[in-house]
């Protein structure tokens, strides 16, 4: 059935370099990954491209390579990809698991984690985790490569800090240390997640006695962007992780922090209710799964 | 009915009754259907409609200039010039409800979000879009009516000004004596509100016609997906000036409908209008947020101030009742939901006194059509709703008040308060089935032993009936002067020129199986095996094989389908029989079929293949046996044997066969997000005589997955502007196959004493999952807040908020101790 977009150029470069180069040079141009968010846009004729740049087929973004602290991931790796990385698996196995439950096979062949950083859209899976775990970001742009922290990557609602003429190239993912463990769980509709109403991510470090030594607790889908739960951080910093513990930690959350949306899926004073109730769930999964790591 | 395939092997006594493989699958496999979008035309060309952006406005002007001027457009359609074209759809609701005046295109106002405003036709479907982008309308937007309940203030908005008020229809039903049964009972349970929700059934393929005008012959083909084409011609023919003998439907694969696709005829009256104009042939196909924004939606309906008298000892005497059901902007195939709930008035129970205060209005959104389990649901619904609150706030048991109050199997065939004749079934039988199916008495005990754990199971019913084989003889009790009764199906079987056996019905399957149903009844009676029998795909009225009724809706291709089927095979059996035992000079009953021959009883030298038996009537047939008059071309019409019913008391029987669908579930409830989960689901079925149980078994698969979709993740929703916010799949939730929990079923046949062949419809179900999942929540519910689970959508926000009702808030349910 035909796509009903508007007419519009299309240009497929060999080279990042032509990609970075097209994308300054073109007037209103766009870039076009894995298609699966853009496409439903353009069908939607609210704004759009002039010109897409086809980046799905750019070599230089589907390298994963492993560095010393962290995983190299290109941009244009696709899920499917991610999910059978041995090096993913290895170092950051929660990334495996967290784009293995997106939509369904056909998004997860096509789409890729560029698309899905840089789409940015609340219930997105990928911001949220990508947060907790400290990615840093490698954006392109004619003025050559920046470093983006995550907490500073995703501004708002389908909004990042690239600049114009800017793609990102890479995501910079930290090893899972040892004694460390990642945990994810959205509040989502039926029996796969998609339309997450609510996300909840988060890491933490033990200490060799099993104390919390570092944690990182971070929620989508109550705000404009993902948002890190500091005060709940620091509840939990040196405790056992126990339930009382996360009980004292979680009385602390800074309500002010939430903004929610209020739409279709649900109302915003229920997604407030669901923050502490998702974060403190993933905070458990990350828990279990450090756990587990000191037992190996 | 009894057939040897051939003497040595295997004898199978029928085909009936065996779950061979379909004959569909095959090419539907294969990607080989054929669907309307699959077809081409020479020089066709492409509809793009422009819909309203609101609820509710006036249209000051349009303007179509820069759009006829752009590249590639050959014409375009607006309101005004509808207005002039064509006289507004027939109404069937009586005066003043009768006053709505339907055009296919919106004319002086819209009237919901998504009403088609101007179509664009052009050389591409792209150049027909993006001219469209340059179609100038002024609106002037005018407050919205969303709900049913505004939509009875005097202060609103109304529709349809000509009507005087929103009301389509409004009746009061009244059967036995309520007030009488209110002074009987021991107390009355009240509940001032039951909500069910708006939701559609998603059929994969979306509305589609191609549409060519032939002047020579003022014909029109009309290649489309419709379920019901003589009924869309109906309202075509004189809304469009053609006579229906000009309309050329075509149906073929159709993939999905659930009833959504009977009301597209509006659709099609602007490609037939277009066809004419424009001298081209004319496709259009929906898009899917065009489908959920102006497709057709299921019936809405609010009860209020249900009263409910019972004995102490759970005897239920009756029910009182309001009920507001919501259509939509135009009634279309509305007000007949207005009668078509009270084919299952009591439900599955014996109370004999029942007043239904109904009234059927308009609203600023989506018409409704005919949806799965059409009108009955809705009534169902409550019913099940009022069975477990009585149970619960009398402190009974929930399984024992339904089998204490259910219509035993004894008292078939049971002629309920309004006429209706149950024709059987075992319902106490069917729920203890169910009950096996999701291991009642283990959950039942897990229950108690996680109470105070913060698990949070429940355990729910829902008890159905899915009435099939309409009277339409029911019209006239919303309108006096339809000229509508009865049912009926017509089919023809012949043989071909060498001998093949072909089978054409008026029908238009959506799934369910008719070629291969047809060829096993056809296979029996005329001793073949059901690949040796060729069934005809969809309703073509140029075969010249359909009534008013033909189509596929209502359950009832089992009744009416196949009894016709079966009418023509045995026609055609007799003839053969008459052929060949004028060829041997036997007794036509010496004859028997077996295996694609005709042969003398014990004489197996006396045999004589179809083949030869074609050659002698349709190309040798001077060596016709003297006298014999046979066409082997044998055509029979299925008619149920069905009266008008008394419009004054509003009774008589509405339905021929009563399928029993009886679900039981167990849910586990988050209870800190009021997510639930389902852990087990069972369906019990009675569905007659089986002719082919797997395809039963599909049916009920069908019926549960969407029915749980619409009782936990489907809602039409629209804001207070009237702007719809579900549009699309990403804000409408459409049930998948990863979203429905594995479904046990079972089956007992309880035959119908009334259709030929002892089946009955079953295809809708009766909204078993709305009803049980309801009422496990409900289960869950008397655990905490006592809270009343009063809609039937029921998201996980809603639960978390049904578990935090404070215990002093208003329930909404009060039991009245009746001293007088
Ligand atoms: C049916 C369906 C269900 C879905 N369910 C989920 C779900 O449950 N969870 C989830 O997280 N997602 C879901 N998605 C979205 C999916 O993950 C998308 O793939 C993703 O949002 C975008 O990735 P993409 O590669 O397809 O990007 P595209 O659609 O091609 O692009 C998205 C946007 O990102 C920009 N972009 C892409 N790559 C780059 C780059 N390297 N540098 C700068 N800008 C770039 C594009 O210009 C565009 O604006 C679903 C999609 C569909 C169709």
């Amino acid at each position: 059935m035909a796509l009903l977009l508007r007419e519009l150029e299309y240009v497929r470069p060999d080279s990042l370099e032509d990609a970075v180069r097209l994308l300054s040079e073109l007037p209103d141009a766009g870039l076009l990954a894995g298609g699966q968010s853009l496409i439903n846009v353009l069908k939607m004729r609210i704004g759009g491209y002039s010109t897409l740049i086809d980046i799905s087929r750019l070599r230089e973004l589907k390298a994963i390579e492993v560095g010393e602290k962290s995983l190299r991931v290109g941009a244009g790796v696709t899920y499917d990809e991610l999910m059978h990385s041995m090096e993913v698996s290895l170092h950051r196995p929660t990334l495996v698991d967290v784009v293995g439950r997106i939509a369904d096979p056909q998004v997860r062949n096509r789409g890729t984690l560029g698309g899905n950083c840089c789409y940015n859209d609340p219930t997105c899976h990928l911001p949220p985790i990508l947060t907790a775990i400290g990615t840093v970001f490698e954006a392109r742009g004619s003025h050559g490569t920046r470093m983006i922290p995550a907490s500073e990557f995703f501004v708002s609602y389908y909004q990042t800090s690239l600049g114009p003429g800017e793609m990102l190239v890479a995501l910079h993912v930290p090893k899972l240390k040892s004694r460390s463990g990642d945990g994810f769980v959205p509040l989502s509709v039926g029996g796969t997640d998609v339309l997450n109403i609510i996300a909840g991510a988060a890491t933490v470090t033990l200490a060799e006695e099993g104390g919390i030594e570092e944690v990182v607790i971070v929620v989508t889908g109550a705000s404009e962007r993902p948002i890190r739960l500091e005060s709940v951080e620091e509840g939990l910093k040196g405790t056992a992780g126990q339930p009382d513990d996360a009980d004292r930690a979680f009385s602390l959350l800074d309500l002010a922090l939430l903004d929610p949306p209020d739409d279709v899926h649900a109302s915003a004073e229920y997604r407030r209710d669901m923050v502490p109730v998702f974060t403190r769930r993933a905070l458990e999964q990350a828990m279990k799964n450090a756990r587990r790591g000191i037992h190996d | 009915m009894s057939q040897t395939l051939t003497e040595d092997k295997v004898s199978i006594k029928t085909w009936s009754g065996q779950s061979i493989p379909r004959k569909e699958d095959g090419r539907l496999v294969k990607g080989q259907g054929r669907f309307a979008d699959d077809i081409r035309r020479h020089h066709e060309a492409h509809v793009y409609l422009l819909r309203s952006p609101y609820g509710h406005a006036r249209i000051r002007a349009v303007d179509v200039s820069a759009a006829e001027a752009a590249p590639g457009v050959i014409a375009t359609l607006t309101g005004a010039e509808v207005h002039f074209l064509q006289k507004p759809f027939m109404q069937i609701a009586p005066l003043p409800g009768g006053y709505i005046e339907d055009y296919c295109l919106a004319v002086d106002k819209v009237r919901f979000m998504g009403e088609p405003v101007v179509a664009v036709l052009a050389e591409t479907a792209e150049a027909a879009r993006d001219a469209a982008d340059l179609v100038e309308v002024d609106y002037e937007p005018l407050p919205a009516l969303i709900t049913g309940e505004d939509a009875l203030k005097d202060d609103g908005p109304v529709l349809h000004g000509k009507v005087g008020s929103n009301v389509v229809w409004h009746g009061l039903y009244d059967w036995g004596s309520i007030d009488e049964a209110k002074r009987k009972a021991d107390k009355i349970v009240k509940i001032d509100r039951l909500h069910f929700h708006r939701f559609t059934s998603t059929p994969i393929e979306c509305n589609a016609a191609v549409v060519e005008y032939y002047p020579g012959s003022e014909e029109y083909t009309i290649w489309c997906n419709n379920t019901m084409p003589q009924f869309a011609a109906m309202f075509m023919g004189p809304a469009l000036g053609i006579p229906t003998d000009r309309m050329h439907f075509i149906t073929q694969d159709i993939g999905g409908s659930f009833g959504n696709k009977i009301t597209n005829y509006v659709y099609i009256a602007i490609c037939a209008i277009l066809a004419k104009k424009s001298g081209r042939p004319v496709r259009w196909t929906e898009y899917r947020t065009d489908h959920i924004l102006g497709g057709s939606h299921g019936n809405e309906r609010t009860f209020l101030d249900i009263e409910v008298p019972v004995k102490n000892d759970g005897t239920i005497l009756g029910i009182d009742a309001r009920a507001i059901d919501d259509c939509g902007a135009y009634p279309r195939y509305e007000p007949l939901g207005s009668v078509i709930w009270s084919q299952v008035v009591p439900g599955a129970y014996q109370f004999r006194n029942v007043r239904v205060d109904y009234t059927q209005v308009v609203t600023n959104k989506c018409p409704v059509g005919p949806n799965r389990g059409y009108s009955r649901l809705q009534h169902l619904w409550m019913l099940e709703r009022v069975i477990d609150i009585v149970a619960h706030e009398l402190n009974l048991d929930a399984v024992a008040i339904r089998k204490q109050n259910y219509i035993q199997p004894e008292q078939m065939p049971y002629e309920t308060p309004n006429g209706c004749v149950y024709d059987s079934g075992d319902y106490p039988r069917c729920l203890d089935l169910a009950l096996d199916l999701i291991h009642y008495d283990h959950w039942r005990q897990r229950q108690r032993e996680l109470s105070g754990t913060g698990k949070l199971i429940g355990i729910g019913i829902g008890s159905t009936l899915d009435s099939g084989t309409n009277n339409f003889g029911q019209a006239r009790i919303i309108n006096h002067d339809l000229p509508f009764s009865g049912n009926g199906e017509v089919s023809n079987v012949k043989l071909d020129l060498y001998g093949e056996v072909v089978v054409t019905i008026g029908t238009t399957p959506q799934g369910q199986g008719h070629e291969t149903t047809a060829a096993q009844v056809v296979a029996d009676l005329l001793g073949l095996h059901p690949d040796q029998v060729r069934v005809l795909i969809g309703h073509d009225n140029g075969r010249n094989v359909y009534t008013g009724f033909s189509g596929t809706y209502a359950s009832q291709f089992a009744v009416t389908g196949l009894g016709a089927v079966r009418g023509a095979a045995l026609k055609l059996k007799n003839e053969i029989e008459l052929l060949a035992a004028g060829i041997f000079g036997a007794a036509p009953d010496a004859i028997e079929l077996v295996d694609g021959t005709a042969r003398v009883k014990g004489k197996a030298e006396m045999a004589i293949p179809f083949i030869g038996l074609a050659n002698i009537v349709f190309a040798n047939n001077a060596t016709i046996p003297d006298g014999l008059d046979v066409s082997l071309n044998c055509t029979y019409t299925y008619r149920p044997s069905f009266k008008i019913p008394d419009v004054e008391r509003k009774f008589g029987n509405l339905t021929l066969t009563y399928a029993t669908q009886i679900h039981a579930c167990v849910i586990e409830v988050d209870e800190a997000t009021g997510e639930t989960k389902i852990l087990e689901y069972g369906a019990a079925d009675d569905s007659g005589t089986l002719i082919h149980p797997q395809i039963v078994e599909g049916q009920v698969h069908g019926a549960a997955g969407l029915g749980i979709g619409a009782a936990l993740y489907e809602a039409l929703e629209y804001d207070a502007e009237g702007q719809m916010i579900s549009p699309n799949f990403y804000a409408y939730k459409a049930v998948t196959a990863v979203d429905v929990p594995m479904i046990k079923t079972a089956a007992i046949e309880s035959p119908s004493p009334f259709s030929p062949n002892g089946a009955k419809g079953m295809g809708e179900g009766g909204g078993a999952p709305l009803h049980a999942i309801c009422s496990a929540l409900q289960d869950v519910m008397y655990q905490r807040t006592r809270a009343i689970v009063s809609d039937s959508y029921n998201p996980a926000e809603r639960v978390y908020r049904l578990l935090r009702q404070s215990e002093t808030a208003n329930r909404g349910v009060h039991v009245i101790e009746n001293r007088a």
